[in-house]
């Protein structure tokens, strides 16, 4: 799938190439295929671009690592009990839409410019999906599941360990894998506003504001494309390996 | 095993209690904020007084001010780049679920290029187009359009095989299978993507905006932050906030109304 893609890629850029050759797309808007290519093998092989890259996915990961501890665990309890779970859902539902970029602003002000401040805005902003799913995912554990429990005599704590929690696990980590694309989007967003000296997106508004290195800020997209691929790709296979026994995976 | 009915203080309870929550919310706000005694935190309380005043201080000049400033400009580039969106998504998506060989051709890109953190266009965007108006809206609508056009291809292929043979055998033709069966049945998926879309729709134009606009509410935050001017800087976000549950809202609707069918059948 992904040589294909690959391919295609190549395909879309060669014909992009033919029309500025000729002529009909100006240069200005298309470097050459060769360069990109060309820039996209330098920029693998340049160390201060991966110390830029790991700059960023090291803000995300402690980010995204907090936000799912405390989401899961907060979630998880809130959901589990419908009493509470009908008083959190409206301030829940209503804060839900808030675009924690909004708050991108507040943390420079609160945190300065350093890891801390991304890995804040990374934790508050994934820490919703995750509460968010874990939440309903607890819901999701049907009453006549939960009292089949209840009559075998257990106890309401395992009841929530042994029956809650794997109708729940498909949810929440539905949940991890929106908020992962979510860190790293978070992660670049601040680095964009926040400036500072390592990340991926001030490397990319650095290279994009010179104006005449068009060539290195498509590599650098393709390059973030290839990355998202990655993580994705690992949390969809460790999906399979930890969650394979659902109903879902069995045809 | 049912459920004993509820007993009316339970009832009042469920009902109370969002209303407890979002109170001791607003208290834990305020009493960490004074307690901090930070310029850039303030109190609740400060914070929709400012609001208050920002928006409703003069009647209704400051109102008609601040909508054509900020409110309006912002809703103007999400509703179009979402619109935009939508459109082409939607389109996109019929064809490549529907048509075979378009699918084989298309679809293997569109996995690859779903996979870009849509922030990540933002800087190429602004060197391909400037720094103007339709930039915000072009980069608003490319980063809405995966999640529509994911669904709906979804959608379109993933009906029942049932439906669809029952259809075939009735002579319904291939044209008419697409449009009264294929569609209206991928109408919950995609409207899935809608929602989806929006909440991207509103990260996108709140970083476009805070990078590369001079209006709008998302640069009135950063303004404000830049300039110090804390109050305004929160009650920005509660307007954001507010925006995007307004957003939600009507998008809901829309999808209530459009789907009234689909609620019925289950």
């Amino acid at each position: 799938m992904l040589v294909r893609a690959v391919a295609l890629l190549l395909a879309v850029l060669l014909l992009l190439e033919l029309a500025v050759l000729l002529g009909f797309l100006p240069r200005f808007y298309v470097p050459p295929m060769v360069a990109i290519a060309s820039a996209f093998v330098e920029l693998l092989t340049t160390a201060s671009f991966w110390g830029h890259v790991g700059a960023t996915l090291y803000a995300s990961g402690i980010g995204l690592l907090a936000a799912i501890v405390l989401g899961v665990s907060a979630g998880f309890l809130l959901g589990a009990s419908a009493r509470t779970f009908y008083a959190v859902r409206p301030l829940i539902e209503f804060l839900r839409p808030i675009p924690s970029v909004a708050f991108i602003p507040v943390a420079i002000m609160l945190l300065g410019q350093r890891t801390t401040m991304k890995a804040a805005l990374v934790f508050f902003a994934c820490l919703w999906p995750i509460l968010f799913n874990a939440l309903y995912g607890a819901r999701e554990a049907s009453g006549v599941a939960k009292d089949t429990g209840q009559v075998f005599g257990l106890t309401p704590g395992a009841v929530m360990r042994r029956i809650t929690l794997p109708y729940a696990l498909p949810f929440i980590y539905t949940g991890i894998r929106v908020s992962a694309a979510i860190a790293l989007l978070v992660a670049i967003g601040a680095e964009y506003l926040a400036g500072g000296v390592q990340g991926f997106g001030i490397w990319l508004l650095r290279v994009a504001a010179t104006g005449t290195q068009l060539d290195q800020v498509f590599a650098g997209v393709l390059f973030s494309g290839f990355l998202g691929w990655t993580i994705n790709g690992a949390l969809v296979a460790g999906e399979r390996r930890w969650l394979g026994w659902q109903a879902s995976y069995r045809d | 095993m049912t459920e004993p009915s509820e007993t009316s203080t339970a009832r009042t309870f469920r009902r109370v209690s969002p209303l407890l929550v979002i109170v001791a919310f607003g208290l834990l706000w305020e009493v960490s904020a004074r307690g901090l005694d930070s310029l850039f935190f303030p109190p609740v309380s400060v914070v929709l007084v400012g609001f208050a005043e920002r928006f409703f201080g003069d009647g209704l000049a400051t109102l008609s001010f601040e909508f054509d400033r900020n409110l309006w400009p912002s809703m103007r580039r999400v509703g179009l780049g979402f619109l935009v969106a939508t459109v082409i998504s939607i389109a996109l998506g019929i064809a490549i679920g529907s048509i075979e060989l378009f699918a084989r051709l298309v679809e293997p890109l569109v996995h690859f290029l779903r996979n870009i953190p849509p922030v990540t266009l933002i800087p190429l965007f602004l060197v391909l187009l400037g720094a103007g108006e339709q930039t915000i809206i072009v980069i608003i609508a490319v980063g809405a359009s995966f999640p529509i056009l994911l669904n709906t291809i979804h959608a379109i292929r993933n009906i029942a095989p049932t439906q669809l043979a029952t259809a075939q055998v009735y002579g319904i033709s291939p044209i008419r299978r697409l449009f009264f069966i294929r569609i209206p049945a991928a109408g919950p998926a995609i409207f899935a993507g809608l929602h989806i879309a929006l909440a991207g729709a509103l990260v996108l134009m709140v970083i476009a905006e805070m990078l590369a606009g001079s209006r709008g509410i998302g640069f009135s935050v950063l303004e404000a932050q830049r300039s110090f001017r804390a109050v305004e800087m929160w009650s920005g976000i509660l307007v954001i906030g507010l925006l995007g549950n307004i957003f939600t809202i009507v998008l809901a609707r829309i999808e209530r109304r459009l789907l009234a069918w689909h609620r019925g059948m289950s």
